[in-house]
């Protein structure tokens, strides 16, 4: 009797990282000698990565909604000016008449999100989030760097692909991040490209040179917060 | 595992599975957002006393099989979405499969679960029981009785 095929359910659990080390290297094995299941591991796996790109944003609870309305009306309230800085050696490609997007971040506690710029104070605990105004559906990510010089991406939460950001008003990055006990300055970069574009380049010049540079056709915003 | 990291784990998996059972990406991605908006509203939905990959899979099943029994959404549907579901590189057999979508709406409920994870997902009876909560031996009789309707089906067309 030949081995069963290995099922799509064991190829989604590994994919997710979720299937034991054994079960792992036994689909994997069995993948090696048939054409069938290799096959479908690599359309799998493609799938996988492609979800990242093309998958509509996590639905949302109302109250988040209502969240980023506060923050418009605070920002309004308290005259913030978001200023998107777009690379200087770069200009970001924009459709003639077509505003590019605004960027904004958020911190608090979960309940009390409130806009911040640079120089503003948060503390341990607080939750960041940033959000969006465009015109065009686009791609995005939010990188940061801490106090002890850790940089990591906060959106997406694993994974070198932006997330899909579709157009509209005052719309949330999926996810928010909740700081760590590290004080001191933390640099966040929210990006914002009209195509999906790798991250772990960005990450890498923010960890290198302490800030990142946007590549065509993508803006930056950069808000430097002190934690403490 | 937070709703965000279970999204980008699964969400390709929930897509996909819906999008083979019913033949339709805008159907298909109903249920992504219907199955992914109810674990916002209802987080506790999901007790973790599974695994993210059963509940998940559970949870895609059984809203495809609501809108297949829905007789207006069945029909839609078949008139629509005419092409297998198999690809070029699916080791399932694409005629079995058909055959099994043509009569899933009419199928007894957890019949049609069990068609599902074995023709559609390639599940073994163990996998198929730790998905419905049930014996392997139970699975083995449920694929019996889905296989005797099948040459009945096949027969009478």
């Amino acid at each position: 009797m030949s081995e069963p095929h290995v099922s799509d359910l064991r190829w989604d659990r590994m994919l997710a990282g979720d299937l034991a080390e054994a079960d792992r290297a036994e689909a994997l094995a069995h993948a090696e000698h048939c054409q069938a299941c290799a096959a479908r591991h690599v359309e799998l796996s493609a799938d996988f990565a492609a979800f990242a790109t093309i998958a509509p944003p996590l639905p949302r609870r109302v109250r988040p909604q209502r969240i980023v309305a506060a923050i418009a009306a605070l920002a309004i309230a308290a005259g913030v000016v978001i200023v998107v800085r777009s690379p200087s050696d770069a200009p970001a490609e924009r459709t003639k008449g077509t505003p590019g997007p605004r960027l904004m971040l958020a911190a608090g506690s979960r309940e009390r999100l409130a806009p911040v710029m640079s120089g503003d104070r948060v503390k341990p605990g607080d939750s960041v989030q940033a959000a969006y105004t465009a015109t065009r559906d686009g791609f995005g990510a939010v990188i940061a760097r801490d106090g002890s010089g850790a940089v990591a991406a906060y959106v997406p939460a694993r994974g070198d692909a932006m997330v899909a950001l579709p157009a509209g008003t005052l719309r949330s990055y999926p996810g928010s991040t909740i700081l760590d006990e590290v004080v001191g300055a933390q640099i966040v970069e929210i990006v914002w490209c009209e195509t999906a574009q790798p991250i772990a380049p960005l990450i890498a010049e923010l960890r290198a040179a302490g800030t990142a540079t946007a590549p065509a056709s993508c803006t930056i915003e950069r808000v430097e917060l002190e934690v403490r | 595992m937070d709703l965000g990291t279970l999204y980008r784990s699964y969400g390709h998996s929930v897509l996909r599975r819906a999008r083979s059972i019913l033949g339709s990406d805008a159907d298909a991605k109903d249920v992504l957002h219907e199955i992914f908006a109810g674990l916002v509203a209802r987080p506790e939905q999901f007790t973790g006393k599974s695994a993210p990959s059963t509940f998940l899979y559970a949870a895609t099943t059984n809203a495809c099989l609501a809108r297949l029994r829905d007789h207006k959404n069945r029909l839609r549907l078949l008139a629509e979405h005419v092409e297998p579901w198999s690809t070029a590189v699916d080791p399932r057999s694409p005629d079995t499969r058909v055959l099994v979508r043509a009569v899933l709406a009419e199928l007894p409920e957890d019949e049609a679960r069990a068609a599902v994870y074995h023709h559609v997902d390639g599940m073994s009876h163990v996998e198929i029981a730790d998905v419905l909560g049930c014996s392997p031996r139970h699975v083995g009789d449920l694929l019996a009785r889905t296989t005797e309707r099948l040459r009945d089906h096949r027969e009478a067309s």
